[in-house]
């Protein structure tokens, strides 16, 4: 028993080594030089302070993180209603055309995502009035994450047994009734992991809140940058990076917390 | 095990013999700047003129080239283009050699409006290469009002119409030479003022853009924008643009000056000082200036200039550079600052 756990970690030992080197030191180095004072020049002063996360808190960065928030509620609402119907249609469809589907959606992957950007820009520009507005950096991010929403409970829905569900009606249970106690805790999991791949990159997606909205929209990302490369203040970044990991690690501990008590609703009948 | 480390071995010397030839040999010359900064035809003629191999390499942004020139010591380059403010910081860290005047015989072609600036006061590292001004271009059919300078961007007529350059330095400076200071000033209240007064600005705003924001001007999206010299010549050159009025703001202006250089461990320096000479010979100016569409820095190329481009490529001879300035570093305080309104700013214009 003792040596087959040993060969086991021995097969997973480079995925501690990888995530090691490239996850967990990356972020606690970002985390030590949080703590940092930035020099007059471009370079790090190895001094304790707090200072970076006191700049934080002023109000135009508290807004900024307010704004990054609110617009990652939107998209990810937005592509539940969406893509969680449309996953679930996916699920139930025959083979071939499920098949077809699929294509669909996995054929926009083929085209590098910057260039199908600029072609909405050219579609916004043409038909619409809305280019360079909050109007079209929602549109444009719903649209580039709402494949990964659809995923997600498609393929949750797919193990979704149908027999529960043809029982539930037979003994009586409305359509809305065998919706909420079997096919959603049953797709809750897909529909979570959506919500994390959908909310976490929404709030960084910086290149379509400059393109689409005209450089007038800064999410939590943009201030990373700008502080990077126009300010040049290391520092600081790492301490939006870090305020910005803790945010995101918020969302998906909810999200893990959420799926079982979404799980144990059926149980609970 | 044998049969791996032999595999290792091979590749080690493979990657070790890539590492020696190139930029090393005799008869190259390799340049490290942006993609674009010459005609191919300048390249083939003075390769063809002098026998020597011209290797082009690119960086992508000042900040990189930079890091490469640390990393390298100042070695692997021969000669480097890069913008204004930097060459400041390359030659505090003794990145950059001394030119040797002797070998550039066309060293007095050099326009001195663009010499002796704040990087490098004695001309002893550099050569600029192209100016860039900021400029007002709209398109008069839609705009009422005679724009002459930065003041007229706050006119009501203007509400939803304007695009500016995403560079928080540039634009706020501008302000901050229309309220009379100096674009580099690093007292706190000026700057402060200035981004009071950019607040006023922002209902004008529709687009904040540092790439081909010509594109937009053209479009019709907006249609007054502050922009580069480079954007200003895409504009101008286009069919739909054919009409529109270029303003240099009587306010004064902001400008910046791309300089060569050569590394101070340059394999071959010579070649350099060679291809200094060769593009500050007129014609060749001239044609290299056209195709980059920035502003002439050799006054012996503007006679060559053809006439479509003078106005945008040359510096009229009596123009005031008096109240002309360059965006320049300032401490690290006045740039957090900077940054501080430049955000409430864009804050406000949503």
């Amino acid at each position: 028993m003792k040596s087959k756990t040993r060969s086991d970690f021995k097969k997973v030992l480079p995925l501690y080594v990888f995530s090691a080197l490239f996850v967990l030191i990356p972020m606690l180095y970002a985390l030590f030089l949080s703590f940092m004072t930035r020099t007059n020049t471009w370079a790090v002063d190895y001094t304790f302070t707090f200072d970076n996360y006191r700049e934080l808190v002023k109000p135009i960065y508290l807004s900024t993180f307010a704004d990054s928030f609110k617009l990652a509620v939107t998209v990810t609402l937005v592509d539940i209603i969406i893509g969680y119907p449309a996953g679930l249609f996916m699920a139930r469809l025959p083979d071939h055309q499920r098949n077809f589907f699929f294509a669909a959606l996995t054929f926009p992957f083929w085209i590098n995502s910057i260039v199908r950007i600029a072609s909405i820009i050219v579609l916004l520009r043409t038909y619409t009035t809305i280019l360079y507005s909050y109007e079209a950096v929602v549109i444009t991010m719903v649209y580039a994450l709402l494949p990964f929403m659809i995923y997600s409970v498609y393929s949750a829905a797919t193990k979704l047994d149908q027999s529960a569900l043809e029982a539930a009606r037979m003994l009586g249970a409305s359509k809305g009734r065998a919706f909420l106690d079997i096919t959603l805790p049953q797709t809750a999991k897909g529909l979570l992991s959506g919500v994390t791949l959908t909310f976490i990159p929404s709030m960084c997606l910086i290149y379509i809140s400059d393109l689409l909205g005209g450089g007038k929209f800064i999410l939590a990302g943009n201030l990373i940058e700008n502080q990077l490369m126009k300010t040049h203040n290391l520092p600081l970044a790492a301490a939006i990076s870090v305020v910005l990991m803790l945010l995101t690690g918020a969302v998906i501990l909810i999200c893990n917390r959420l799926e079982p008590v979404a799980r144990r609703r059926r149980h609970a009948q | 095990m044998k049969r791996l480390i032999a595999i290792i071995l091979c590749l080690a010397m493979i990657l070790a013999l890539t590492g020696c030839s190139g930029s090393k040999k005799t008869g190259t010359l390799t340049i490290y700047t942006w993609a674009g900064m010459f005609p191919d035809e300048v390249i083939d003629a003075f390769e063809e003129e002098t026998g020597i191999t011209v290797n082009y390499q690119n960086f992508d942004t000042d900040e990189n080239m930079l890091m490469t020139l640390e990393a390298s010591k100042g070695a692997d380059y021969d000669l480097v283009i890069a913008d204004d403010y930097i060459i400041e910081q390359v030659i505090s860290e003794g990145l950059a050699q001394k030119l040797d005047t002797v070998k550039i015989s066309n060293w007095d072609n050099i326009d001195s409006r663009f010499q002796g600036q704040f990087y490098d006061s004695k001309d002893e590292y550099t050569v600029p290469y192209g100016a860039g001004i900021m400029q007002i271009a709209y398109n008069p059919d839609k705009v009422d009002i005679d724009i002459k300078g930065y003041a007229d961007l706050f006119d009501d007529s203007l509400e939803g119409r304007v695009g500016v350059v995403g560079n928080n330095r540039v634009v706020t400076g501008l302000i901050l030479k229309m309220l009379g200071y100096s674009m580099n000033t690093e007292s706190e209240k000026e700057i402060r003022e200035a981004g009071k007064k950019l607040i006023e600005l922002s209902p004008n705003i529709n687009l904040i853009k540092d790439e081909y924001l010509n594109e937009d001007l053209l479009a019709g999206t907006i249609d007054v924008a502050l922009l580069y010299q480079s954007q200003a010549t895409l504009t101008a050159i286009d069919e739909n643009g054919a009409n529109f009025k270029f303003v240099m703001p009587k306010e004064g202006l902001g400008f910046g000056v791309m300089g060569m250089f050569i590394p101070s461990q340059a394999a071959n320096a010579d070649a350099a000082h060679k291809f200094i000479d060769y593009i500050l010979d007129g014609k060749v100016g001239a044609s290299c200036f056209e195709w980059m569409g920035y502003c002439s820095t050799n006054s012996a190329a503007n006679q060559y200039i053809s006439d479509d481009f003078k106005d945008l490529l040359t510096l009229p001879a009596n123009l005031d550079t008096e109240n002309a300035e360059i965006v320049q570093n300032i401490s690290a305080a006045a740039a957090d600052v900077h940054e501080e309104i430049w955000n409430t700013f864009v804050n406000a214009c949503k």
